[in-house]
């Protein structure tokens, strides 16, 4: 008894392979569609969990700060009350400011932090030469990105200027940072002039403490310990791991690809799964005699079910499996190298396989194997008897556009064939169209979303930042009135900003303050980059910080000037509709009567700048940087090419999506209409008329799937707006016709390759044998 | 020399040692406007003739003339086109567009043919007036065979060839297709090839062509064939 069920297995089985052989196209569409379902999905899993993973982990083991407290001067009493806040491990104090080294050159500045004691938070991890112990006051720690571009080595000297003296230091380590994992002043990483040094308290002994790290207990209660900040010390500005630039930034990054996971697999595995759908359908149907043949023999309807359902099975393991390991060992290191570029990570970790993604892959196997038992079922319901003979035709059928006489009698002969195959194949219609129209949305998505930002930032600096020059002042700056006299341009304005706390509702955010004159006209803050008047009775705040915050007009708020230590009680009037950035902006006249201080710029806003104007500036000692938005945006766009990488994971999808798609159905619908192909060659229809009737079924899918898949692509392009939120910018979707239009082509073009491929079967069709019999 | 000359027509199939000769030399000629009968049981080479005569494949040796053209000389554009202008086929299952009603099945025949006739008029003279605008599923075997030869027809052809028209049809609706092809005979003057296992169909042919494993075991002449109706199944 064994024996006999093991050899009929043993025919199956055969029978299987050989199969899986013949119809090698089709079965190759499962895996590879399989494949595509996860492997994007594990790619960009395995992504963000790397990310995250080599981030975390480096956080964990240099204790990143939980809070940097920044104030004006911190005494020891100061110290010791923070860090008996409950869920507080430790506070270590240090002075941080920016500080010049001018035997580097001009423009070079250090972010130096002189901690008191060894560094305990935020440890720097050295990667050459030694730790730097808190009683060395000749030594200093040198960011690895700096020491390269400087071609500084352990051992060498480095000069700082400290509050107007110069001190020598020596470089005792080589090092890296959790708290520079992204390192820059601006928006891009620049290590020729900008980076950070560590030195001893105990050097710079007459500077106050002006900074306390915070590492919390891992039970801390972040919000309590905040609060309680706030309560001991009014006056501080608090950064926490959200709102600190580089941790945040790097998070941020997780976040977006974690957002993405949720978008593009689940359209790819949907996708994938209906082309399952209608493979593996057409398939069983194929199989209809043979699994007559198979009953009439004697096989159970368990032993037939098990081999049918063993075409979805195997292959959609092998391909679900393989596009998730391929996934996990390619996509990450792609996508890891091209965020690697801006941030500073000590080492890569791979995280492990992640349950989802070994969920996506049975998920994908289940739903396989699930169509195939339906598509049996259907077929096994009928009786051996009926299984035997083959299935009756489709009856043709009228279609609805038929009741419109007029308009049907004026279609070609050719016209009414395909309205009439493509109402016959409603399924398989409708199986290319999704597919056209996946392609043509994955491909306008993504050129869309390069659209969008490129308009975004675009309108940002080229048009809310409507002046020509910037120049950056420091403490010693003048009035404004002193500059609009001195120095010829169009005009001159001035921009007072400071980092200030913003609390609203118990939440607190270190935002920057932007004092501008009320009839300013450099920055253009109103919608469409408007001029817009700023209110002389309250706050206007960014739509991102409206956002981030909760805020709307109307609002009660508080602002805490740094080293104040009472707040400011301001209404919200208004709320602007930049697309950058989280900012506050007041009016200046308002500032004043807060009796502050006068209204000193920082900074100095140039339109039309002559070459006496910037040749006046570089003169004045006071002037500490130059800013030019058209450089700025080419700046941003260049960190911001990162993402391109994602993009043309996207092309790829797409086109490899469409491929597969319309192969296969190409394919599907010439096997099945190879009789009546051969029929039209015995009736004298030449190669090229066969050809031109397939290739307009074909262009009319093609044609009617591009236009279609516009709408859902500028949707999806909002949707991934939605989906990767930033904290800074406030992108909306903006697809431009021409994109739209090249996107299209494409599709088309890529519609009608595929097409030019599957009509040179033509030739191959054999009439003889076409015709010979029905089977 | 005959409308239609067959001259030691070879067709193998395979290679080496498993070649088949489907046809092995075969010669005989057909007049215009007969009624041709090609009788043998099945493998004897009788589809092959057919297929060859119809330009639907190529001899491996010998030639084949049609009137004055050498259908074993065409190149594939050639036989597209003798099969387009000269040919009419009918086939055993029918081979009709199942998507396309009767009449635009014949249409399909009259699209590339520019002596064709108004297919209208041709359905209605195989008898399928009323039924034009059915498709194929809608129509019995009978009638999806009668919109089989009004496409062949619709071409006006000079020669219809005709592979076992009558065999998947049951003796009354078979009758009814035969007595429509001897019509078309005798009235249009067209050349009229029908291959058939069914010995009783011989006694309608002008000229009955035997043929036994590949080659012809006898082509004789019959004064006096019998009427469709009057012919024992």
């Amino acid at each position: 008894m064994v024996a006999r069920k093991g050899r009929r297995y043993t025919a199956l089985r055969k029978k299987m392979w050989r199969d899986l052989g013949t119809s090698a196209m089709q079965f190759l569409a499962i895996v590879l569609l399989c494949a595509l379902g996860t492997w994007v999905y594990s790619g960009l899993d395995g992504a963000w969990r790397m990310i995250d993973l080599s981030a975390e982990t480096y956080f964990t083991q240099y204790n990143l700060a939980d809070f940097w407290v920044n104030v004006s001067s911190a005494s020891k009493a100061d110290l010791d009350n923070l860090a008996n806040i409950r869920g507080v491990a430790m506070a270590q104090g240090r002075f941080t400011d920016e500080m010049d080294a001018p035997e580097l050159g001009d423009d070079v500045t250090l972010q130096v932090h002189a901690y008191q004691g060894d560094a305990a938070v935020n440890v720097p991890l050295v990667l050459e030469g030694e730790a730097l112990s808190s009683a060395d006051l000749r030594g200093c720690l040198l960011q690895r990105q700096f020491a390269e571009a400087h071609d500084l080595h352990v051992g060498d000297g480095l000069t700082l200027d400290v509050e107007g003296t110069r001190m020598r230091f020596v470089i005792r380590g080589i090092v890296l940072s959790p708290e520079h994992v992204i390192t820059s002043k601006d928006v891009t990483p620049d290590p020729e002039h900008y980076g950070f040094a560590i030195i001893s308290k105990d050097a710079v002994a007459a500077l106050p403490i002006n900074e306390v790290l915070l590492s919390l207990t891992p039970d801390g209660d972040e919000a309590a310990v905040e609060t309680a900040v706030q309560a001991l010390l009014p006056q501080a500005l608090i950064l926490t791991q959200k709102t600190h630039t580089s941790t945040q930034r790097t998070r941020a990054d997780v976040t977006m690809f974690k957002n993405m996971t949720y978008v593009f697999p689940v359209l790819a595995f949907a996708i994938a799964a209906m082309i399952v759908l209608t493979t593996l359908t057409r398939m069983i149907e194929n199989q209809r005699m043979q699994m007559g043949t198979l009953k009439a023999l004697g096989y159970n309807d368990r032993q037939i079910r098990r081999h049918y359902l063993s075409y979805a099975f195997v292959p959609s393991l092998f391909g679900a499996l393989l596009g998730m390991f391929v996934g996990h060992y390619t996509l990450p290191d792609l996508l890891y190298g091209m965020e690697a570029a801006h941030y500073i990570l000590p080492q890569k970790l791979r995280a492990p396989v992640s349950p989802y993604a070994w969920g996506m892959s049975g998920l994908m196997v289940l739903l396989s194997v699930l169509i195939c038992l339906y598509a049996y079922h259907r077929q096994a319901q009928e009786v051996t008897a009926a299984l035997l003979r083959p299935k009756p035709p489709k009856a043709g059928s009228r279609v609805l556009l038929e009741n419109w006489q007029a308009l049907w009698k004026k279609f070609s002969f050719n016209s009414k064939m395909v309205v009439r195959n493509m109402a016959r194949n409603k399924g398989r219609t409708l199986v290319a169209l999704v597919g056209l129209i996946g392609c043509n949305m994955l491909i306008i998505c993504a050129m869309g979303l390069q659209d969008s930002i490129e308009t975004c930032i675009g309108e940002y600096y080229g048009g809310t930042l409507s002046y020509d020059l910037r120049a950056d002042l420091d403490s010693t700056a003048g009035t404004l009135e002193s500059y609009q006299n001195r120095l010829s341009a169009d005009r001159v304005e001035g921009i007072m900003e400071m980092s200030v706390s913003l609390r609203f509702e118990g939440e607190s955010r270190t935002v920057v303050m932007s004092v501008l004159k009320e009839d300013q006209q450099l920055l253009k803050l109103g919608k469409d980059n408007t001029l817009v008047t700023l209110p002389t009775d309250g706050l206007a705040v960014s739509r991102k910080l409206a956002e981030v915050m909760g805020l709307s007009e109307g609002d009660a708020v508080e602002i805490w000037l740094p080293s104040d230590n009472k707040a400011l009680p301001f209404t919200i009037s208004a709320v602007y509709d930049t697309s950058i950035g989280q900012n506050v902006y007041l009016a200046s006249g308002l500032w004043e009567s807060l009796h502050k201080g006068a209204f000193t710029p920082t900074a100095l806003l140039i339109s039309n700048p002559t070459a006496l104007c910037r040749h006046q500036l570089e003169e004045m000692d006071e002037v500490t940087a130059f800013k030019v938005p058209s450089q700025q945006y080419e700046q941003t766009m260049t960190v911001l090419d990162s993402t391109t990488a994602v993009f043309n994971l996207m092309y790829g999808a797409a086109l490899g999506l469409a491929f597969v798609i319309c192969y296969n159905m190409g394919l599907i619908n010439f096997t099945e209409r190879t009789r009546d192909y051969a029929t039209l060659k015995v009736l004298g229809y030449h190669q090229k008329e066969i050809r031109r009737l397939m290739m307009w079924e074909n262009d009319l899918i093609t044609i009617m799937g591009a236009a279609l898949g516009v709408y859902p692509g500028i949707w999806l392009t909002q949707a991934v707006f939605n989906a990767v939120h930033s904290e800074y910018y406030i992108f909306v979707a903006h697809v431009s016709i021409s994109s739209i239009a090249l996107a299209s082509l494409i599709t088309c073009l890529f519609s009608i390759f595929i097409e030019r491929l599957l009509t040179r079967k033509v030739r191959s069709i054999d009439m003889v044998e076409a015709l010979k019999s029905v089977e | 020399m005959s409308y239609i000359t067959f001259e030691e027509v070879c067709k193998d199939y395979g290679e080496g040692k498993a070649v088949v000769h489907a046809a092995d030399h075969v010669s005989f000629g057909i007049e215009r406007g007969e009624l041709c009968v090609v009788l043998g049981p099945s493998g004897a080479g009788k589809t092959t003739i057919l297929n060859l005569l119809g330009g639907m494949d190529k001899a491996t040796s010998g030639t084949i003339r049609v009137d004055d053209k050498v259908v074993t000389a065409m190149r594939t554009p050639q036989l597209t086109e003798y099969r387009r202008l000269d040919v009419g086929f009918v086939f055993q299952f029918y081979n009709l567009m199942p998507n396309l009603t009767a009449l635009e099945n014949v249409e399909l025949a009259q699209q590339v043919c520019p002596k064709a006739l108004d297919p209208e008029t041709v359905l209605r003279q195989v008898g399928l007036g009323e039924r034009m605008n059915n498709f194929p599923a809608q129509l019995s075997g009978g009638e999806q065979q009668r919109v089989s030869i009004a496409r062949a027809l619709c071409k006006n052809p000079a020669l219809l060839l005709c592979d076992e028209p009558t065999g998947a049809l049951d003796s009354k609706t078979g009758e009814q297709v035969l007595s429509l092809l001897t019509r078309v005979c005798r009235e249009y003057n067209t050349t009229v090839v029908i291959i058939t296992h069914n010995a009783g169909i011989a006694q309608l042919g002008d000229r009955v062509i035997q043929m036994r494993s590949g080659r012809i075991a006898e082509n004789t002449l019959n004064p006096h064939p019998a009427k469709a109706e009057d012919i024992a199944w």
